[in-house]
Parts: C-alpha cells; sequence; structure tokens
C-alpha cells in the first residue's frame, strides 16, 4: 500500500542543511498496524505527516496504492488524501466552535457528500462510539478520553483505508488509552483498515503487530518484536 | 457546506465579541459615511438631468478681454441674440432668455411683500426646461406680456385656499398681472429657481429689448437639434453676428445644461447659491474612499494578527480533507457576513444621520438614491468588493499554513507583522492630515470673523428701502432714527460694504489707457461715522450746497498706493471726474477670499437713499428692535420692512466654507474613531498574546509602569511615523487651500505640534486601557494556563 523509496526531509539552515529524515525506505501492506518509535526529535511525526500527504519530502520516491504521490498535483493528492485517509491527533484538535456532531461531520463536507446520506453516517458514527447523548456537546464539555473518541469517529467517518494517529494516546490516562487502542484493534482486525501510529509506549506499541524504530531521521530496526 | 461556513462564521463572531463589534461599528461607519458622501455627489452630479431635453440644452457664454487686461466669463446676452440664433441657425430647435428680477414689492389685494427670484423670461422656457404645469397651459401661459406664472408653493403661499387663476398681482404698485398658470416648484436640482415667472418686457427706458449693443443682460439657452454638434454650432455664431453687434475680442461658447452647476466659470450667475464646486466633489470622493479604507484596514490587521487563533482549525480542516480554496471561501465569507450586516447597519445610520447632514448644510438629499433598484445592485457590488479588498489577504495568508507545521507548533505566525504596523502607520497619517485640515480651516475662518475689517460691523442694522415708495420715504425715516437715544448714529447710502456693488472703471493716468476698475458707493457725511471707518487725510464729506462740476470724493488707501502717493498727497488730486478730499484706511467690502480693491466713495447728494444703516447702542437691542418695527409701520404704511445685521451679511459670505468646515471636523471626529478602534483591537489581541510573558516579567519585578512602557511603546512608534508622513501631506494640501484666499493665516508650527501630540495621546489612551488591564492582572493566574 505504501512504498517509501529514499526520502529525505530536511531544513536549509544558512551555512548547513539540517535533516529530518534521511534515506528512509519503508514499506507497508494493507491491513498492518504499524508503530512508529523513537526518541523526541527523530523524525516520526515528520514521517507520519509525508505518508498523510500533509508534508511533503524534498527527496525521494512515495508510492501510494502504487501512484506515485511525488508527482501528483496538490488536486490529485487531495483527492486521495479525503478518499483514503483518517487522521487522529495527539490533542484531539477538534474545532471549538463546532459540536461533537459537526465535527464529525466536517470531512464529509469537504467530500460533498449529501445532506441525508451524512446524517445516516454521522448518526451510525455516533452509535457505535456510544456518544449519541453527546452529540450536541461542544468539545469543551468533554473529558480527553471522549474528545478523542470523537476525534477517531471523525477519522473513520469518510470510511478511510489508512489511518494515522500522531500519539493518539499521549494526553490520556491508561484506561482511556486502552478503549482507544482497542477501538483501533478491532477496525484494524475486522474492518481491514491499515493502521500507522506514533507513540512512545511500548504497551501501545504492542497493540499493533509491526513497529518501527527511527533514530536521527534513519530507520534503525523494522520490525524488532517479529525478530525476537 | 455554505450551511456549515455561515455557522462557524457566527460562532467565531459571537465568541470574540470585541472584535466583532470593533469591525462592525467601523465597517458601519466607513460604509454609513460613503453612502452620505455618495448621495450628497449624486445629488451634484446630477444636477438639472431632471430635465428631458438635458442633453440637448446649452447655454451661451462668452469670454472676453476686460480693459484690465484679465478674461472673464459671461453669461449676460443682448436681448436681441437668442431670436437671432434661433433664425438663423438651422440646428437651434428652440431658446430662451432668462433674467432674474430684484427683490420686488408685490400686492395682492391691500397687501404688500417682498418676493425674491422672480424670473423674466421667454414662453419657450416652459418648452425647453422640464418644469410641469400643475394649472394652466404652458402654450400659452406667457402669451401675454400681463401674464404670470407661479410655482405651486408660492400660489399656496399667497392664495391659500382660492384658485390661484385668474388672480391679479401687482409690482413695485405700477404693473399690473393676472395669474395664468402653476407649475411645480423648481426641484432642488435645478440651477434656474424661480418664484414666479414672467415675461421679459418690449422695451426698457423707451429703448428696444432687441436692440442691439446696449443691454447685455439675460443668459440666453439653446435647444439644438439631437444630432446637431454644440462645437459646429458654437463655430457658427461669430459670423452670423457680424455687422449685428461690436465683437470685440469677444468668444461664443456653449455650455452643456449639466455642466453648469460643476462647471461655471462665469462672473455672475443667474442664481449663484446653486453653482458648487467640482474640486469639493473630488475632495469628498476622497475623504470618503480614504475612511473606508481606514475601516477596511481595521478588518485586515485585526483578522491577520486573530490569524493565530484560527489556526488549528485550519489545520484541522486540512487534515480532514479541506483544500486551500475551501478555506480561503470560509475566511472570505466571514468577511463577507461582517461586511454584509455593516451594510444593513450603515443604511439604517444614513436614514437616521441624513436629517442632521441636510440640516448641517442646508440641502435637501434625499435618501430615495438609495433605495432604488439600480443603487441596490451597485451597493450590493460594492459591498461584495469591500469584502473581497478587505477579507482577500487576511483568508489567503489563514488558508495558506502548512497543517504540518501548525501541528508542529512552528507555523510562521507573524509573516503579516510588517505589513500591520505599514497600515497603522496609514491610518494615523490620514487621520492627522485631516485633523491638520479641519484645524487650519477653523482657524481660517475664525480669522475671517476676527480680522479688523476697517470698519465695525457689530450691531450695525442695515436697512434696505426696495421700492420707489419706500426710498422716497428714506430721509424721513432717517430723521426719527437720528433722534432715538438707543441709535448712535444712522447714515444714508446708495451702497454697503459686503453687496455685490458697482464696479466704474476710472481713468486716472492722463498717459494712459489703462483703467482702474474701482468699487464706487454714494454716501452720506455720517456714513463714515456709523460704518466707523476711520478717516486718515483730508476730511469728511459735506453736503454739497451747489451743484459743482467736481465731485468730491471719499478714496481708500489702496487708491492711494495704486497712484503712488501718500495719504496726504491725494487730497485735492483729480481722479478721473473725481477730487479727492478724503482717504478713509482700507476696509473690506467683499469677501476676505479677494484682496480690498479702490473704492470710491461719493455724496449721496440729494438723491433719495438705497440704505439706512444705524449703529445701534449694545443695550437693549431688542427693544430699539421693537420700536424700529413700529416706526417704519407708521413711516411706511403696509411696505414690509426689510433689514439685515452687517455682522450677519459678512459672515454669509463665508458660510460655504463655514460648512466646508463643519462637516471636514465631523470626518475628522469619525476617522479618528475608527483608526482608534483598530488600534484598541490591536492592542486589546497583542495584550493577550503576550500574558505569559507580561506574567513573567511581574514575576521577574517589572513594574506597571514597565508593563504599561513595553506594551505601548511599539504603537506609540507606528503613530509617531503616521505624523511625520503627514506633516509634509496636509502642509501642502492645506496651503493649496488656502492659496484661494486673498487674506489668509499663516500655517504656524503650533498646528502641526498640536495635532502630533493629540494624536499621541489619543492613541496612548486608547491602548493604554489595555495595556493597564494586562499590567494589573496578577502573574500567578496568566502562568497557570500555560
Amino acid at each position: 500500500m505504501i512504498k517509501l523509496r529514499n526520502i529525505d526531509r530536511y531544513i536549509d539552515k544558512r551555512l548547513q542543511r539540517n535533516f529530518i529524515l534521511k534515506g528512509i525506505d519503508l514499506d507497508i501492506e494493507e491491513g498492518d498496524f504499524v508503530s512508529i518509535m523513537g526518541p523526541s526529535g527523530a523524525g516520526k511525526s515528520t514521517l507520519l505527516n509525508i505518508i498523510g500527504f500533509l508534508d511533503d519530502a524534498n527527496e525521494g520516491e512515495y508510492y501510494f496504492l502504487d501512484e506515485p504521490v511525488h508527482s501528483l498535483n496538490e488536486r490529485q493528492k487531495s483527492e486521495y488524501h479525503r478518499s483514503y485517509i483518517g487522521f487522529v491527533f495527539q490533542a484531539y484538535h477538534l474545532i471549538d466552535e463546532l459540536t461533537v456532531y459537526e465535527n464529525i461531520e466536517m470531512p464529509l463536507l469537504y467530500r460533498k457528500v449529501k445532506g441525508s446520506q451524512r446524517k445516516s453516517m454521522v448518526a451510525d458514527m455516533l452509535d457505535r462510539f456510544n456518544i449519541v447523548a453527546k452529540k450536541d456537546l461542544f468539545p469543551n464539555q468533554l473529558s480527553g478520553g471522549q474528545q478523542q473518541l470523537v476525534g477517531v469517529a471523525r477519522a473513520l467517518i469518510g470510511s478511510p483505508k489508512l489511518i494515522l494517529a500522531d500519539e493518539p494516546t499521549g494526553n490520556l490516562h491508561s484506561d482511556q488509552s486502552k478503549e482507544i487502542m482497542e477501538t483501533f484493534k478491532k477496525l484494524n482486525k475486522e474492518d481491514g483498515v491499515t493502521i500507522i501510529q506514533v507513540t512512545h509506549s511500548d504497551e501501545m506499541a504492542s497493540y499493533g503487530d509491526r513497529v518501527i524504530n527511527l533514530q536521527d531521521g534513519a530507520v534503525t530496526e523494522n520490525n524488532p518484536y517479529e525478530e525476537e | 457546506m455554505f450551511r456549515n461556513y455561515i455557522k462557524i462564521a457566527l460562532r467565531n463572531l459571537k465568541k470574540d465579541k470585541g472584535y466583532t463589534l470593533i469591525n462592525l461599528i467601523g465597517l458601519s461607519m466607513g460604509i454609513g459615511v460613503c453612502l452620505i458622501i455618495f448621495i450628497f455627489l449624486q445629488f451634484h452630479l446630477s444636477f438639472d438631468s431632471f430635465n428631458k431635453k438635458a442633453a440637448n440644452i446649452y447655454r451661451v457664454t462668452t469670454s472676453e478681454q476686460g480693459p484690465d487686461g484679465d478674461f472673464r466669463s459671461t453669461g449676460s446676452m443682448e436681448g436681441a441674440l437668442a431670436q437671432t440664433l434661433l433664425d438663423e441657425i438651422p440646428e437651434v430647435r428652440a431658446s430662451v432668455r432668462a433674467s432674474r428680477y430684484g427683490k420686488t414689492l408685490i400686492t395682492i389685494g391691500n397687501e404688500n411683500f417682498y418676493e425674491e427670484n422672480i424670473l423674466r423670461t421667454d414662453p419657450s422656457l416652459f418648452d425647453i426646461f422640464t418644469f410641469p404645469f400643475s394649472q394652466g397651459d404652458p402654450k400659452t401661459a406667457l402669451s401675454d406680456k400681463s401674464n404670470i406664472v407661479l410655482t405651486k408653493s408660492v400660489a399656496q403661499k399667497y392664495f391659500r385656499e382660492q384658485n390661484p387663476i385668474g388672480q391679479e398681482i401687482v409690482f413695485n404698485e405700477r404693473n399690473r398681472y393676472i395669474v395664468t398658470g402653476i407649475v411645480e416648484d423648481p426641484p432642488a436640482q435645478s440651477h434656474i429657481n424661480f418664484s414666479m415667472v414672467i415675461n421679459i418686457p418690449d422695451s426698457l427706458s423707451g429703448r428696444s429689448i432687441m436692440d442691439w449693443n446696449w443691454l447685455r443682460s439675460f443668459h440666453t439657452y439653446v435647444l439644438l437639434d439631437e444630432q446637431a454638434s454644440p462645437n459646429d454650432v458654437e463655430a457658427k455664431i461669430p459670423s452670423i453676428l457680424e455687422g449685428k453687434m461690436a465683437l470685440g475680442n469677444a468668444e461664443f461658447h456653449l455650455q452643456s445644461l449639466t455642466d453648469i452647476h460643476l462647471k461655471s466659470d462665469l462672473g455672475w450667475e443667474l442664481f449663484p447659491e446653486r453653482i458648487f464646486s467640482i474640486n469639493y466633489i473630488y475632495l469628498f470622493s476622497i475623504v470618503g474612499i480614504f475612511i473606508l479604507l481606514i475601516a477596511c484596514i481595521n478588518y485586515v490587521n485585526l483578522a491577520t494578527a486573530r490569524a493565530t487563533t484560527r489556526l488549528k482549525e485550519v489545520g484541522v480542516r486540512k487534515a480532514a480533507g479541506a483544500q486551500q480554496g475551501n478555506l480561503f471561501w470560509q475566511f472570505t465569507g466571514e468577511i463577507l457576513l461582517l461586511t454584509f450586516t455593516s451594510a444593513v447597519f450603515s443604511l439604517g445610520l444614513v436614514e437616521l444621520l441624513l436629517p442632521y447632514v441636510n440640516k448641517l448644510m442646508d440641502l435637501q438629499l434625499s435618501s430615495i438614491v438609495i433605495w432604488s433598484p439600480l443603487f441596490i445592485t451597485g451597493f450590493i457590488s460594492f459591498i461584495f468588493l469591500i469584502g473581497i479588498i478587505s477579507g482577500t489577504y487576511p483568508a489567503f495568508i489563514l488558508s495558506s499554513f502548512k497543517p504540518a507545521e501548525i501541528f508542529k507548533g512552528n507555523g510562521k505566525l507573524l509573516t503579516s507583522e510588517g505589513l500591520r504596523k505599514g497600515l497603522v502607520v496609514f491610518q494615523f497619517s490620514v487621520s492627522m492630515i485631516l485633523i491638520i485640515s479641519t484645524i487650519i480651516i477653523d482657524q481660517q475662518l475664525t480669522y475671517f470673523q476676527d480680522k479688523n475689517l476697517g470698519l465695525n460691523t457689530e450691531q450695525v442694522l442695515n436697512i434696505s428701502l426696495e421700492s420707489t415708495k419706500t426710498r422716497e420715504l428714506g430721509n424721513v425715516f432717517l430723521e426719527k432714527l437720528a433722534n432715538h437715544s438707543n441709535i448712535e448714529s444712522v447714515s444714508a447710502s446708495g451702497d454697503l460694504p459686503g453687496n455685490s456693488g458697482t464696479t466704474l472703471y476710472l481713468y486716472p493716468f492722463e498717459d494712459q489707457e489703462l483703467p482702474m476698475p474701482a468699487r464706487y458707493m454714494s454716501i452720506d457725511p455720517q456714513f463714515i461715522k456709523t460704518m466707523e471707518m476711520e478717516l486718515i487725510a483730508g476730511t469728511n464729506l459735506t453736503i454739497p450746497n451747489t451743484k459743482s462740476e467736481q465731485i468730491s470724493v471719499i478714496v481708500n488707501e489702496t487708491v492711494v498706493k495704486e497712484m503712488g502717493w501718500k495719504p496726504d498727497e491725494a487730497i485735492n488730486q483729480r481722479l478721473d471726474r473725481f477730487v479727492i478730499i478724503g482717504v478713509v484706511k482700507d476696509f473690506h467690502f467683499e469677501s476676505l477670499e479677494q484682496e480690498i480693491r479702490p473704492a470710491v466713495m461719493a455724496p449721496l447728494g440729494d438723491a433719495n437713499p438705497d440704505y439706512i444703516s444705524a449703529r445701534l447702542s449694545p443695550s437693549n437691542i431688542s427693544e430699539t428692535m421693537d420700536w424700529i418695527r413700529k416706526e417704519w409701520d407708521t413711516v411706511a404704511d403696509s411696505y414690509p420692512l426689510q433689514f439685515t445685521f452687517m455682522d450677519d451679511t459678512f459672515e454669509s459670505l463665508y458660510r460655504s466654507e463655514e460648512r466646508l468646515g463643519i462637516l471636514f471636523t465631523v470626518f475628522c471626529i469619525i476617522t479618528i474613531i475608527i483608526a482608534c478602534l483598530g488600534l484598541f483591537g490591536l492592542m486589546a489581541f497583542m495584550a493577550t498574546k503576550r500574558t505569559k510573558e507580561i506574567g513573567i516579567r511581574k514575576v521577574l519585578g517589572a513594574s506597571i509602569v514597565d508593563i504599561v512602557t513595553l506594551l505601548s511603546k511599539d504603537f506609540i512608534k507606528l503613530v509617531v511615523l503616521g505624523f511625520v508622513i503627514a506633516i509634509p501631506i496636509a502642509w501642502y494640501a492645506t496651503n493649496q487651500w488656502l492659496a484661494d484666499f486673498a487674506y489668509r493665516i499663516e500655517v504656524s508650527v503650533d498646528i502641526f505640534a498640536f495635532t502630533g501630540i493629540s494624536a499621541i495621546l489619543i492613541s496612548f489612551f486608547t491602548i493604554s486601557w489595555q495595556a493597564i488591564k494586562s499590567a494589573l492582572s496578577n502573574p500567578v493566574e496568566s502562568l497557570k494556563s500555560e
């Protein structure tokens, strides 16, 4: 599904070039549940953003579903982005001015889904995450775990093939974290959704079936657990 | 999608009430002022266009070199010109003459009134111009010399419920007229204004009006064929008149009817109060645009400054699949919502304020124009344009952030800092230019009022003896006034300072052809005393006992100067046909816009006076006035008393400048309010953004003064820079305006210093409220939130 070849991401400072990612080669198959791990500043989030079309690599090739992303234009990228990818953030990133219902509905608006269909899709999602009663509340009226559930629901509403989660449980206590991870696992197993998460926690990484270790912008270990 | 945008726009606007309010107030005021200026401009720009044939109506004017070498344009034509043009030039379909009959005594039944704005014209007036009749037939209404047509309001005033048609009106107790028609009042947008219309007589003083080369007193209008070119017609005129009249070096022009109101340069207009300077049209357009720009700048500044608070939303929406275009339109939608709401408020504002504007400016502006479908369409596009102008940049900035950078927390948040500073500088430059201009206009007007006129106009009552009968009674009445204890001095004269007056061309130099144009006034010996003029050489006039061939006159200093004499040397000198016996210190007899010209005052002799001037003692003026009215009634019977106070007459010379001054003051205040609103909003925002910094500084021991200085410093710098830019522009602009006045103030450094200091103070007060609030806040609170 995802094929990265020799991906470089750098920032040019006055005299030197600071590499955030250097020479990344990575293959991720459809149905994988991958955890990206590594110390702060290793380039985990940057890698996730590049995979999710939110950032561009400076060098290298990126194939998404065998499509060369590096040579797509903005509109085409946006099309892929909309149809295949859902994001979950550490800080939830719900829009404060929108209700739970409206936050979940938002991606559908950019996909130009019809009103009646939107309604049933959002209702479905609310039902699935047991947050029907909270649909008219605003994000600041919810607990962190509930907010992240809304975040996940929002990521799933467009039925993406790929979910990118940047430390989805970083701000949550352990019970809430487990709930979110269980949800991911279920999605991965039952619906075949590919999941790539960035995490610092071995416990969270253990929900997945593959771990990629990043160090100073390079992949140091691919699947350390499998080799054990 | 659209509904979602509206929803989030509304919630955002509701959430940040201060921001919304600042923009709403600023934009409503800006758009409101623009609308009022638009109505004002529309009023002036569409003058005379109510005439159905306006496009083909022209006024004939000539420009001619006067004996003093200056070119003068005039619209006063010979009586026979209109008919000659009609007969000889095929393109001329109709022609009409018009002249204004001075203030006239009219008698209806047993009652006397004075009526102004009586128009003497030809029956073709109603064919060429569009003055619809409500009673009578326009074709026959003026068919006889004894016919008179009244306007509806005048008919109502004199005849009330009676049918005016067939009623008799007597002019000057001599000429009898029968009312044959009633027309609608001429619109406020007509350069021809009248209350009554009569025919031009065939002859005056026993000589036919149609004789060439003796009387030039008719404004002449022609109606051309639709296909005719005015230039061609213009070119034909001299050859047609060849041999009929002395052409001299006169050039003939056809002035388009719709050009008259704004572009007339004639020395004398039929209705000078209906003429306006196109320069003011430009001036008001510029001021309107600037006020609107300042309001738009507030939005741009606040929206870009606030962009930081919207970044997360941008990131999330982009992550959810939004393209830059989607976001651009979302943010542009927000400003459109704001501008359209402001537009609705501004329409209300116009309805509310227009009556005051009319009162202030003595105009009859109507908001009807802004409810026409054409205007509404234009207005909507205009509002859309404002939204786009002020919304595009912030929307572009906001929508162009990369989500990856936003989430990393290092988005370039202050990209528009430089632009924002520039715009604040611009706002304050414009505000200060307006303040300086306003102060200078005001000082110039005060200067006019306070300037030593060379005569004392306070408490001088001028009684105008309008009709032959009252003129005959003038001396009798003068005797009565002279004996009243509250009247200090009384005099009679044939003219007064402040009136338009008569100009004589004197030829004082024996060896030169060059004339000296001089104002001529006939006065009695008490005149100098009553006006409190100062005789600096020679003696006052005496009542001449014999009719000598030489006329003894008093001249003003300017005459003496132009002749190259000293005042004392002038005594007993000849001046054309006069002998100088006295010299008075220069006095102003015209507006201070004009330089003092030579003036010659000759004895009134035993001629009947046109004016009686009385200097009243300052105490009991109203009692004295009551007594004067009573005495007038016993002497003059049913003739109404016509009087003015001389200081009013002089003040009225500057009325248009005074109105300009008031309007500028209003604009100035509005601009300052809008600019300060913006500054206030920016400051509030900056203070919130620096809450943490302020907290840390306070914990480390910064005092309140330190914090206020820290927050205010940057903004005050911008205001100072704005001031520096404003100085040369304001200097140039005000000097241009002042150049029109012969007597003017010096633009002093004080004004600039005052403006600079007050602008800095105003802006300091505006921002210090926020600054002090943040400085006083508890650092524990602000640091806890992190």
